[in-house]
């Protein structure tokens, strides 16, 4: 070391600051690693390793996590997040518990995306011709080209195609095109909402996407729609759902889903129609038929006019076309036009139909029919995704390319090549147009064809704002600096700030002057902020409102509800879809919960977490109906040629018993051709090659034809029949979940809707009635924590599958290690086929049951496994020897051993949790509750001298879930809310009856049309 | 049942070179055996080494199998234990003298089977380095074994069960390696001098050994029934369906018994073919362990019937869904395969004839050794894939790596067996002495 008070660097590289900065930090980890050469290769390390800031903000205190709100920008739907950052790194993202939109609870993508930003394909700098070039150097030769163009006003040959920006970036790129004389920007979303726009300006006369108040409808009539999956806004959508589904206050109400095939939103209704493909549109109108002919209709509502648009509408041949019975239309329609609060909504398949528009019009009908616009339509608070360009604007700027008329196209991340049909030429166009410039952070299949590539920051390290819906706009702010990858941060800037400097270059005009004057996007950014702080500031000083929204993650206000227009549509036919093609099935192409379209696709994350209804964890399948599988001879995992009159694919099959028959299911969001070196195969674990895989699957956008909807300018997902044909090759699927029958071992309970309200009024027989024990009971002095599971709010979303993942340090082990039954989540969601035929699917979410009388603890040889004092069943990883007996006497199997030494590809293994230890090769873990979190919890109550409340400590999986599904707290709090819910007369252990008293309890699914309590359709087959 | 006073039998001095000329020097075809056993044993040892560095996914364990094949082989070999102590202790206890011709043999096969046992609780714990944890040893953290699971009763079960039979065996050994010292030179000399503890052949000296002989005997009886259930307890004291079970215990001291005859027999055939040990190694002898194993083996398909009759008779869905698909989905093979090794088999034994033909007897022997093999295969594997939590059902796939190490271990054995017969007297000149015509009483002249 240097001499007292010399502040040059010492021997090691280093100053004395920078020394003593490091050994405070990092005192733990110095004095875990020793005095050797691991010690000192810490030690050699630039500060700027430890914390990324040179000079730490205010807020970064070293060992204690920050907060800061931002935006989740993973998908268009604009939730509220809280990012954690601890040292000077995110390693935690949480809904904003203060934002109206997910009120703090985050879908899988939006916890996956930490993933994103510490992912290991990050572009490290600027990139011309597909190598690493100097950022000066692309910025240049990217601006003089522009330069010239606006010198020779030629601004239309330049273009601007972003995604969806609704806030302060989509202005900045409006000025930006305007001050260059460019082409108007499009804001391009692949799933883009198109027809349902089209639909409400013909049926409402507003082209926007409004507010569905689904919590405060009494039945819901969904067709197609994938609410709780990426509907709009599934987030707020799932919690809607669950307040407006679950039994409460005696009141219950009703789901009825129309789609030809079993999505998880379909697993989650009370009834589920499977309808021919492209029948959405005929089943409505006849629906509105019966409404109008028996004058069932809401008074308000405009009966000619709808009578006029059902004229000639027969329900009995509707049914007939649609294979759905007329008596259920009919019963159905009368229990719609009864119900309090119906509302009906389009999506999914039904709204890329090739006749779209007209289905989503008939579904707005069904709205105005018993006058639900207003009441559970609300226009005003219009969603952010109303406000996208259409796939249209795309495919003219395609032709224009093509046609050579564009010189400069500049994609903020977006990636047409992959989204957009591989027939639309998109690809192809993009060679003729002079420099492609992409402003992304990591490759994709559109920056792999770019002339240069920018590298934008991610948004959780930009400013920016984002209104998820009118009058709800988000402020983000970056969470951390720059990620630090090979040992510097990536030289990227933010897409506002590039969009300045290129702007500028290209005008020739210099910072505070000219139309791009802003010296940088967050100016821009606070300048915008200065007309919402006259609006909604209330008369603050700007510097106190702009704190108070930064800490509240935005402002909220409530927007003006417009009126809606009555507009006379005329006659619709109610024809079905028409599907091009000879083929002998319906392609069903639908967006996928894990992928969205695409755009997640490379979280390895989210490739881990199975499918939840196939449970199919990596690659991508087509869904076969079990018919065509048995002819064809398929089974799990042989492949199958999937040939269009535009294309053809191969994907793994896998049969499907709820399948319309005349159709095969692909989900959007795989088969993509990432450049990255992780994507062709990354190292996880230290030892052996392993196969992480993020180019799995095949896209079935390379099945349709290009042409977009007439009457909305969408690209139609309804539009092919396909053939199938078996190549005869295999590739084995891996899903963990071996049965969906659970033969009745008191895994996952039902009980019908009935005997569910009995038994709220009965309330519930003593604990251990049954089960009677021999033993006195565990004493626990002070706590003993527990968990409330509502299986009948659990939609299998799989959210808390990967905030555990994210929170507690879990690995990701690959397709073949998933496959053979060595996933490591510490959550596995599991779908049960249940009741009368098995039609009823629940969603249980299981992880460690911290039992009273846990058979894992004895049966340990040195204690690694024990139980706490307060409830906890502990494993001590440095105790275990890895004899793995807790393994084989755990009943419920979700221990988890750690067959090879895991590892995280920088920098991915920044995201780590540093309260959370990284488990050794041969060791086994699970579930600990969030220990971590429990230990805080206590910490911060007793350092504010009081005892632990109700709420203080939450746990991650608790945290996220959007339906507020699971509840975790002190069982010996009797006011808690999970004591009390463990108490509830639907509340069962699994597996019961072996006497293992867990601590966490299931509330069993209540189930319309079932009879019976749970429990009481015992009867074991063997 | 004697073999002593007939006509044509070896005498004293015969027995005591017919002993002496197996520990000579061997020739090539030993050495080109020892050699091969000794390349699958590298074989093993390498497995092992990739299997600690890459850690224990290389074995094919998984959800729900955690443990697989080497506990399977564990249990195995710890059976294979038995019939050794059962020959020595037991059937010395009982005077049973047709055991004086074997009892070595069959003694040496129990410690080099428990030493082999005893690796396999290294080899399948996830940090085996750490696998001193186990014991009892006393340390500045106050930590201590948790003495309530049974993989602790197995280190101390285990253990004393080694001693005892070490000890046993050692002492067994001093006055024949007495009689190999008195006819060796050199370093050879030295050794058996050091192990052979100043035996003279006096008079208080045969006192002394008699006495602590049967008093080992009786130490080491009771562990022949403790062990083994010891070791089923495993299984028992756990949850799983068809593991939970109070038969476990003499379910598995049968099975060890009759496996341990079978490996005796498996070893003893060559050896005598080998030694041209015809005149102490009778028929009878083959007819009484073929005996033992056909009684055993009886016994165990009653068992056989008890565990399936208690799964049907629980009316326990767990217990009864676990029989049927242990009978009828995957590895469905492995479990009728027991049955037919272990109760179809044998009961070839009934005819007196196939008692004492070699052929059969071998090959019945394979037959058990694989079926009781396979019979703690089916208990681990099957047992743990279709246990209560049908999510996690799933089918164990042996990898190269677990099968090398399993062949190792039977490798490693054998070394030790082949290295023995070489070196020390398998068959126990003493006791086969005692059997044999007295030479002052019934041969005049013959030689002491």
């Amino acid at each position: 070391m240097s001499e007292p008070g010399e502040s040059g660097p010492g021997p090691t590289g280093m100053n004395r600051r920078a020394f003593f900065k490091i050994v405070a930090t990092s005192g733990a980890a110095v004095a875990a690693a020793g005095c050797g050469k691991e010690a000192e290769e810490l030690l050699g390390q630039t500060p700027t390793k430890l914390i990324p800031y040179v000079v730490p903000p205010d807020g970064i205190v070293p060992g204690v996590a920050a907060y800061f709100s931002t935006v989740c920008r993973e998908c268009p739907s604009g939730c509220g997040l809280v990012a954690k950052n601890r040292d000077g790194r995110v390693i935690k993202l949480e809904g904003n518990p203060d934002h109206p939109v997910n009120a703090g609870a985050l879908c899988i993508r939006g916890q996956a995306q930490l993933q994103g930003l510490y992912h290991p394909d990050r572009f490290r700098g600027a990139q011309s011709g597909g190598k690493g070039a100097a950022w000066d150097d692309v910025e240049k030769q990217a601006g003089d080209k522009i330069a010239a163009l606006v010198k020779a006003r030629q601004g239309r040959r330049l273009a601007l195609v972003s995604g969806l920006e609704t806030g302060s970036l989509g202005r900045l790129m409006d000025e930006w095109t305007r001050a260059l004389g460019a082409r108007p920007r499009i804001a391009y979303e692949a799933l883009g909402y198109e027809a349902l726009r089209a639909a409400n300006r013909a049926a409402f006369g507003r082209d926007a996407i409004p507010h569905y108040a689904i919590e405060e409808a009494g039945y819901l009539l969904s067709f197609g729609a994938d609410f709780l999956e990426t509907w709009i806004n599934p987030v707020a959508y799932a919690g809607a759902f669950a307040r407006m589904h679950a039994l409460g206050r005696g009141r219950a109400g009703t789901f009825v889903h129309v789609e030809p095939r079993q999505s998880m939103t379909a697993a989650n209704a009370d009834e589920w129609l499977r309808n021919a493909p492209g029948t959405e549109g005929v089943l409505a109108l006849a629906m509105l038929q019966v409404i109008l002919e028996e004058g069932r209709h809401a008074k308000e509502a405009d009966a000619g006019a709808l009578r006029a648009a059902v004229k000639g509408v027969d329900v009995a041949k509707a049914a007939e076309i649609s294979g759905v019975p007329a008596e259920t239309i009919k019963r159905i329609a009368h229990d719609f036009a009864q119900a309090k609060g119906a509302l009906a909504i389009g999506g999914g398949v039904a709204m890329t139909g090739p006749h779209a528009t007209d289905t989503l019009i008939a579904v707005n009908l069904l709205n105005s029919a018993v006058g639900a616009v207003g009441k559970t339509i609300r226009f005003g608070a219009d969603a952010a995704l109303g406000k996208t360009g259409s796939y249209a604007d795309m495919a003219k700027l395609t032709q224009a390319m093509a046609a050579g008329e564009i010189d400069v196209l500049v994609l903020a991340d977006v990636n047409p090549v992959y989204n957009m049909p591989a027939k639309s030429g998109f690809a192809e166009a993009l060679a003729k147009v002079g420099l492609v410039v992409s402003l992304a952070n990591h490759p994709t299949e559109t920056t792999a064809k770019s002339t240069v590539v920018l590298p934008a920051l991610h948004a959780l390290e930009s400013w920016g704002d984002y209104a998820a819906r009118d009058g709800v706009i988000g402020l983000m702010q970056p969470t951390m600096g720059p990620v630090t990858m090979d040992g510097k941060p990536v030289d990227g800037k933010s897409t506002g700030d590039i969009l300045l400097s290129l702007g500028r270059r290209a005008l020739g005009t210099e910072e505070g002057k000219g139309p791009l004057k802003w010296g940088s996007f967050e100016e821009y950014v606070r300048e915008q902020w200065q007309g919402l702080a006259r609006q909604h500031g209330g008369g603050k000083a700007f510097a106190d409102f702009w704190e108070e929204s930064l800490r509240r993650g935005g402002v909220w206000g409530a927007p003006a509800t417009p009126a809606v227009g009555k507009v006379d549509i005329g006659r619709l036919t109610g024809e079905p879809a028409k599907l091009e093609g000879d083929g002998t099935h319906a392609l069903l192409l639908y967006p996928s919960i894990r992928f969205y379209d695409g755009r997640s696709a490379d979280k390895p994350w989210l490739q881990e977490a199975p499918d939840v209804m196939t449970q199919v964890a990596w690659d991508g399948w087509v869904e076969v109906p079990v018919e065509t599988a048995d002819k064809l001879g398929l089974g799990r995992g042989d492949m199958v040629k999937l040939t269009s009159p535009h294309g053809s694919i191969e994907l793994p099959a896998w049969p499907s018993k709820t399948l319309h028959p005349g159709a095969v299911a692909v989900a959007m969001g795989l088969g993509h051709d990432f450049p990255g070196a992780f994507a062709n195969g990354g190292r996880i674990r230290t030892n052996t090659e392993h196969d992480v895989f993020l180019n799995g699957g095949a896209s079935p956008l390379r099945l349709l034809p290009a042409a977009p909807e007439v009457a909305s300018g969408g690209l139609p997902h309804l539009a092919v029949k396909v053939s199938l044909t078996r190549t005869g090759a295999r590739r084995p699927l891996a899903i963990p979940q071996a049965t969906f029958d659970d033969e009745n071992r008191e895994i996952a309970e039902i009980v019908g809707l009935a005997a569910a309200r009995e038994m709220e009024l009965r309330g519930k027989s003593p604990e251990g009635a049954s089960f009677p024990s021999m033993y006195p009971p565990i004493k626990y002095p002070d706590y003993r924590w527990g968990m409330a599971v509502d299986v009948d709010a659990c939609t299998g979303c799989q959210a808390c599958v990967v905030a555990c993942s994210a929170e507690n340090n879990v690995p990701v082990v690959g397709k073949a290690q998933v496959a053979y039954g060595r996933a490591q989540q510490w959550i596995r969601l599991e779908r049960w086929e249940k009741g009368q035929g098995g039609k009823t699917n629940v969603f249980l979410p299981m992880f460690c049951q911290h039992c009273g009388v846990a058979p894992c603890e004895p049966v340990c040889p040195v204690y690694a496994a024990y139980h706490t004092a307060e409830g906890l069943n502990a494993q001590v990883y440095n105790r275990c020897v890895g004899t793995r007996y807790c393994g084989n006497n755990c009943p419920y199997h979700v221990r988890r051993f750690n067959w090879f030494n895991y590892t995280w590809t920088a920098p991915l293994d920044q995201q780590l949790n540093p309260d959370v230890a990284v488990r050794q090769l041969g060791v086994m873990e699970k579930c600990t509750m969030c220990i971590q979190r429990i230990e805080k919890g206590k910490n911060d109550a007793r350092e504010a001298g009081r005892a632990v409340k109700d709420g203080d400590i939450q746990t991650a999986c608790q945290q996220t879930c959007p339906t507020q599904a699971i509840s975790f707290g002190n069982l010996k709090e009797g006011a808690a809310r999970v004591t009390k819910l463990s108490a509830s007369p639907r509340s069962y252990h699994v597996l019961q009856q072996l006497g293992t008293r867990p601590a966490v309890t299931y509330l069993a699914k209540v189930v319309r049309g079932e009879t019976g309590g749970h429990g009481a359709e015992k009867g074991h087959k063997a | 049942m004697s073999v002593a006073t007939q006509p044509g039998q070896p005498s004293w001095a015969d027995v005591n070179r017919d002993v002496a000329r197996t520990v000579g020097m061997p020739g090539n075809t030993y050495f080109a055996w020892m050699c091969l056993v000794a390349l699958i044993l590298g074989c093993g040892v390498l497995a092992w080494a990739y299997q600690i560095w890459t850690g224990m996914g290389a074995a094919g364990k998984r959800t729900p199998q955690m443990w697989a094949m080497y506990i399977t082989t564990f249990v195995f070999w710890i059976g294979i234990g038995h019939a050794g102590t059962l020959i020595s202790a037991i059937l010395y206890l009982f005077r049973a003298k047709w055991r004086t011709s074997i009892y070595r043999g069959a003694e040496a096969m129990t410690v080099f089977a428990v030493m082999t046992a005893g690796l396999f609780p290294l080899i399948h714990a996830g940090r085996m380095w750490f696998a001193y944890w186990l014991t009892p040893y006393p340390n500045q953290r106050y930590l201590w074994p948790n003495f309530k699971s049974p993989l602790v009763w197995d280190v101390f079960a285990i253990s004393t069960y080694l001693t005892i039979s070490v000890v046993f065996f050692l002492v067994g050994l001093v006055p024949d390696i007495a009689a190999l010292r008195d006819q060796s030179t050199g370093v050879k000399k030295k050794i058996y001098a050091v192990m052979s503890l100043g035996w003279e052949g006096s008079d208080s000296q045969w006192r002394h050994y008699r006495r602590a002989y049967g008093l080992l005997a009786s130490l080491a009886t009771p562990l022949v029934l403790s062990v083994h259930s010891v070791v089923s307890f495993d299984f028992a004291m756990a949850l799983v369906p068809g593991w939970h079970s109070t038969l476990f215990a003499p379910f598995f001291v049968d099975g060890a018994i009759f496996s341990g005859f079978a490996m005796v027999l498996l070893l003893i055939i060559p050896m005598r073919y080998l030694f041209n040990w015809y005149a102490y190694i009778t028929d009878k002898h083959m007819d009484a362990m073929a005996k033992l194993i056909l009684v055993t083996s009886l016994v165990l398909t009653y068992f056989y019937i008890c565990e399936a009759f208690t799964s049907w008779y629980s009316g326990e869905h767990f217990e009864r869904a676990s029989l049927f698909y242990r009978a009828t989905r995957q590895y469905a093979w492995a479990f009728w395969l027991q049955y037919l090794c272990n109760s179809v088999v044998p009961l070839v034994f009934f005819w007196r004839k196939a008692r004492t033909h070699i052929a059969t007897l071998y090959i019945v022997s394979l037959f058990v050794l694989v079926g009781m093999w396979f019979e703690r295969f089916n208990i681990i594997v099957l047992g743990l894939g279709f246990d209560f939590y049908p999510y996690t059902w799933g089918t164990y796939y042996p990898t190269v790596t677990d099968s090398t190490i399993i062949v190792g271990s039977f490798a490693w054995f054998f070394l030790l067996f082949l290295g023995f017969i070489r070196v020390m007297p398998s068959l126990s000149i003493v006791e086969v002495k005692e059997v044999l015509a007295h030479p002052l009483k019934h041969a005049p002249g013959g030689r002491h």
